[in-house]
């Protein structure tokens, strides 16, 4: 089958889109599960210590390396000269969703319990071997990345580097533009060959730090954990596990076996009994809830707007989302204390609705 | 559990009218319980009942009559009315006045003490005057920058 340029660059932009979308996908099903987790004083006054801060570091942290694995596609996406969108519903993630379009896990948006955290391990498995991937027969996020690598190369080869890295530089986020959680920024700029090789490096990042899925039999992936210790940090699926088992994973523990590393504590229990899967239904007719409710959704449209804008070359507009997600948490959290108007004891909880009008910033 | 309990929903219904926010915004602070036991621990039971009984009245009558004659102009609810008030926007309880305790008894609960790390974080004043508690619910890195939120005034 002969392809010509511009359908090589169309299947290139369709599928890092796709690769965007599923990282916001992600961020979703663990905010919801993190924001669940009850916080200092909030169960127990007697001990004022913050209770689950463990459970809910590591999640925060896989949480903020998804936000710059977005980051790092919408500049692969701008290198090739694509578009990213980030506020087009009919593409936006809405829940349960089945991840890669199906053949991936379906994720929900449920609190913090352990099927939602196993759940969550599921999300970052690393593929057994990445033959299939190569050929477009991938089931996990991982052979998402080495179809897109594989595709990237092919076309590369075919067309020439030159014809295919035509993106606007200016474009690029920059680390001045990201205010630096979860890692450092790669910019795909340069000669149309530096910017090939960036633009693999990125895609290298995301797997290294989502499921380690090419790093060989150690759970480190190689980035040291932000901090005075300088420990070095495990991939995604380490940490999801690492919560399960209660115990940190050494960064030199095999892939196959059991964190050994030191306790983790995990209380199950301060957890916001929050109705799985928040929905419209479940508050109908309780004004008072859809407000608190539409106020999340605003908020989120606000963060998603804002996104759109600084991948579309108003790379400024970035750094004045961080407020918006602190927001987004706060709201999050007022609904997740709100009791379900039918009596069950069950709280409401956001539903992550992107509302295309009236929510201008 | 707190649920189905008509005094509990009877103190939150009027905690909405004396406040201006509503039920589920009260409950989002994640407070209420602590404040409903914090009521009756100061109250007596005569009192507390004869306060909730307002509740009934705030359905079938004009509010603001209800508000200014049954609640803040009466000498038993009014103290009581300003230091509910009080405790919803502060998340510290003031005490009840000399006057008061001497006519309608007095509690060991009766102390000016912020409830808890969360009453002061979810004071429902940071909202009214958009702001955000110092020392909590950080606004995120360049927030400064950026003009504060309009606050309950403004929306």
């Amino acid at each position: 089958m002969t392809q010509d340029l511009a359908d090589a660059r169309a299947e290139l932009c369709a599928l890092l889109q796709k690769a965007l979308m599923l990282e916001l996908s992600t961020i979703p099903p663990y905010a919801t599960a993190l924001y669940s987790i009850l916080q200092e004083g909030q169960y127990n006054r007697s001990d004022p210590e913050l209770v689950n801060a463990e459970p809910i570091e590591v999640i925060r942290q896989v949480m903020v390396e998804e936000m710059l694995h977005m980051v790092l596609v919408a500049n692969v996406l701008n290198s090739i000269g694509g578009t990213p969108q980030m506020t087009n519903p009919s593409l936006l993630p809405t829940y349960p969703y089945d991840l890669l379009g199906g053949r991936g896990p379906t994720v929900y948006l449920r609190r913090f319990t352990p099927e939602q955290v196993k759940r969550f391990r599921q999300i970052e498995t690393a593929p057994e071997s990445p033959d299939p991937g190569r050929r477009g027969d991938y089931h996990t996020i991982g052979g998402f990345y080495i179809f897109i690598k594989t595709r990237l190369k092919d076309i590369c080869d075919s067309f020439g580097v030159e014809e295919i890295f035509i993106g606007e530089e200016d474009r690029q986020i920059t680390n001045d533009d990201y205010y630096g959680a979860g890692g450092q920024v790669i910019e795909v700029a340069g000669s149309a060959q530096e910017r090939y090789d960036a633009a693999i490096e990125a895609i290298d990042e995301i797997m290294e730090e989502g499921e380690g899925a090419c790093l060989g039999h150690r759970a480190g992936d190689k980035d040291p954990i932000p901090g005075p210790e300088g420990h070095e940090d495990v991939a995604h699926f380490f940490k999801f596990n690492e919560i399960l088992h209660s115990r940190y994973y050494h960064p030199d523990d095999p892939v196959e076996g059991p964190p050994t590393g030191k306790d983790l504590i995990v209380d199950w229990r301060a957890v916001a009994p929050m109705r799985d899967n928040p929905a419209r239904d479940h508050i109908v007719g309780h004004p008072d809830i859809e407000a608190m409710s539409q106020a999340f959704n605003v908020t989120w449209s606000k963060l998603l707007l804002g996104l759109e804008r600084a991948f579309n070359g108003e790379r400024a507009a970035l750094r004045q989302l961080v407020p918006v997600m602190y927001e987004l948490k706060s709201n999050a959290i007022r609904l997740m204390r709100t009791p379900l108007p039918d009596g069950s004891g069950e709280t409401a909880g956001p539903t992550w609705t992107f509302l295309s009008e009236g929510c201008e910033m | 559990m707190t649920q189905h309990d008509p005094d509990f929903e009877a103190f939150l219904t009027i905690s909405a009218v004396l406040t201006g926010y509503s039920v589920a915004e009260l409950q989002g602070t994640g407070c209420a319980p602590e404040y409903w036991t914090q009521f009756q621990q100061v109250l007596s039971e005569e009192v507390c009942v004869g306060f909730l009984s307002g509740a009934a009245q705030l359905t079938c009558q004009d509010r603001d009559e209800v508000v200014r004659d049954f609640f803040l102009s009466d000498p038993c609810h009014g103290p009581v009315a300003r230091a509910l008030i009080q405790l919803w926007y502060l998340g510290q309880w003031s005490p009840l006045p000399q006057d008061w305790t001497d006519m309608y008894g007095a509690s060991r609960f009766d102390t000016a003490r912020i409830l808890s790390s969360r009453a002061y974080k979810e004071g429902l004043v940071w909202d009214a005057i958009g702001a955000h508690p110092m020392g909590a619910k950080q606004q995120g890195f360049g927030a400064w920058a950026l003009e504060p939120p309009a606050g309950r005034a403004g929306t």
